[in-house]
């Protein structure tokens, strides 16, 4: 009687377990995709760039819509009122102080923003990782406080920036509290840790992220979400080129 | 020619009411030591040193509302010359847009060479290839733009004459949308410039892998045959842009831009002020990160085989800071539109916004 107790604790526990365990590496990078995808959004927020001369900084407002529009407004002095309007196939330019409207197709719409590690796809909202890497659960580790499952992934297609990436997401919460960007052979670029969250309309967010370049000396970039409102009307006309021109 | 400093008066008062509603002036200071040598007829070099700079001083409105402005002066140095850059308020209602003042309306496509740009014309070589934007003239205008839909829209623009005789007064207009992966844009100016003529033009802007973009124009003048005026004055710009991203996070921009006057000088004329059939500009940018800029810039006559080149460097170093140095010279003979001359150029300086 006591041997078949003990059995039947062994499979309740076993039983409790099964969900963490059932996830798979798909399924944990379904739902960072989910929790990062927002049918609109409206966002302000500073990117500040450390090396050994200071601290320089830009500061911008955002908005996106769907799965590929965003018109960014850069807000800090010396790039005040330069506007990026991104649709699915075209980047539109805006320069103020020349009036000057350039429209831009192909390779221009993966480029990053102000040479950061923050491209124009990022500040969209949907994300598909999978269409782009194959995931392999790693394990779980602990990080500080938080329970991550370790997650490797590896590039399906040459045309994205990093060949190799391992992330640690919270269980709980999703949080990809680290990521290291890696060459296909393994050495390390750069790597990517959330400092601090928020919670918006029930979801956990990066608020400050850093990003360090771990091929060059003393050089570090943090990018900091000061505002972010998702899932809220916006005016259709934000993203058309009588607003881009405004 | 009395009216006129009437006219300007008001035009900069009008800004500077918001001026003062306006986010604090934003001041752009480039200042460059200037080492410049050029041969003598005697075959001996002269080295000239001098002290060289702008100062633009811009009032801009704050970004909000349905009004908006911007006043800019342009200082510049060691000339101690004041001119009125910008000066100008747009004024958005429900359904259009309405824009009057000293400003620039960007029409057709080409960092240096657009033929669309009927209102101010960028076609011609003097330029400072050291500028960030090649192409800043401003006018005095008021204009509408009546968006269409989100990527159309329809614009007129009037423009005053230097005599602000109201029959040399210039009016335009353009169409602007896009059909598939295409820019399709369309428009003429009516001007008066020794008779009334009509400039029409066209400007296409796609992709093929490099983005490429193709705009022309005439003038046909109403007192002359316009089929002859149209051969004479005929001009095509055509322009390939591409982005290269190097590594992980180095980019490569390439631009090729050709100006094409099918009825004007194919063969050698032997002077600095002929008009060739073909031209060219191409530039290459490269940004190894976030602090520094290489830039290649070189206007190409082949036809003379003569090109005037430029090449720098910036380097950011603080916040809105940098340091620049460039070397500018021509390589061609005396008698070719981008002379030798034995001139040499180089400028070492520094820009700063505050």
């Amino acid at each position: 009687m006591k041997r078949r107790m003990v059995f039947i604790l062994i499979a309740w526990v076993c039983i409790a377990q099964l969900p963490v365990f059932a996830l798979t590496a798909e399924e944990i990078i379904g739902k960072i995709d989910d929790i990062q995808t927002f049918s609109t959004s409206v966002s302000s927020g500073e990117i500040s760039a450390k090396d050994r001369f200071g601290v320089k900084s830009s500061t911008f407002k955002a908005w996106t819509r769907g799965t590929s529009d965003s018109l960014i407004e850069f807000t800090s002095l010396a790039e005040k009122g330069q506007k990026v309007l991104r649709t699915k196939n075209e980047l539109y330019l805006f320069y103020p102080d020349a009036q000057e409207l350039i429209r831009l197709q192909g390779a221009a719409l993966r480029q990053s923003m102000l040479g950061t590690d923050i491209s124009y796809e990022d500040m969209t909202g949907e994300k598909d990782t999978l269409a782009q890497y194959t995931a392999v659960l790693a394990g779980q580790e602990t990080l500080g406080t938080h329970t991550c499952h370790v997650v490797v992934l590896t590039a399906k297609t040459r045309s994205v920036a990093y060949p190799m990436q391992k992330l640690w997401i919270d269980t709980q919460s999703y949080v990809v509290w680290k990521s290291q960007y890696s060459t296909q052979s393994g050495r390390l670029l750069k790597e990517l840790e959330v400092l601090e969250t928020q919670e918006i309309s029930g979801r956990l967010l990066s608020r400050k992220t850093k990003i360090s370049d771990k091929t060059r000396k003393d050089t570090e970039t943090t990018l900091t979400i000061t505002s972010l409102e998702i899932d809220i009307a916006l005016d259709p006309r934000i993203f058309s080129l009588e607003n881009l021109t405004w | 020619m009395k009216r006129y400093p009437g006219i300007l008066l008001i035009w900069l008062l009008i800004p500077l009411c918001w001026a003062s509603a306006a986010e604090g002036p934003t001041i752009n200071m480039d200042l460059y030591q200037i080492v410049s040598g050029m041969e003598s007829e005697a075959g001996t070099r002269d080295w000239q040193y001098a002290l060289s700079g702008t100062a633009l001083v811009s009032f801009t409105s704050p970004s909000s509302g349905n009004v908006r402005g911007d006043i800019a002066l342009d200082f510049s140095f060691p000339t101690e010359a004041i001119t009125l850059k910008r000066a100008y308020m747009r004024i958005r209602f429900p359904s259009f847009r309405l824009t009057m003042g000293k400003t620039r309306l960007g029409w057709g496509s080409g960092a240096l060479f657009n033929s669309g740009d009927v209102i101010f014309g960028s076609t011609d070589t003097q330029v400072a290839l050291t500028d960030t934007e090649l192409r800043t003239t401003t006018a005095w205008l008021t204009a509408v733009n009546l968006p269409l839909g989100t990527f159309s829209f329809i614009e007129a623009v009037v423009l005053p004459h230097q005599t602000f005789a109201l029959e040399d007064t210039a009016l335009g207009g353009r169409f602007y949308t896009t059909v598939g992966n295409l820019k399709l844009e369309a428009g003429c100016i009516s001007k008066v410039d020794n008779g009334r003529l009509y400039s029409p033009y066209i400007s296409l802007q796609g992709n093929i892998g490099p983005d490429w973009y193709l705009s022309s124009s005439v003038d046909l003048p109403v007192s002359e045959n316009p089929l002859t005026a149209a051969k004479e004055s005929l001009d095509i710009s055509f322009g390939l842009f591409h982005m290269v991203r190097i590594g992980i996070d180095q980019t490569l921009s390439l631009r090729l831009e050709s100006l094409i006057r099918p009825f004007q000088s194919w063969t050698d004329q032997f002077s600095a002020l002929a008009n060739y059939g073909l031209l060219f500009y191409a530039e290459a940018s490269f940004v190894p990160d976030n602090t520094l800029t290489y830039l290649l810039r070189s206007e190409i006559s082949p036809i003379d085989q003569s090109a005037a080149l430029m090449a720098g460097v910036s380097w950011k170093v603080f916040q809105d800071f940098s340091l620049n140095s460039y070397l500018v010279g021509n390589i061609g003979d005396s008698d070719d539109l981008f002379p030798w001359k034995g001139q040499l150029g180089a400028m070492v300086g520094a820009s700063w916004v505050y």
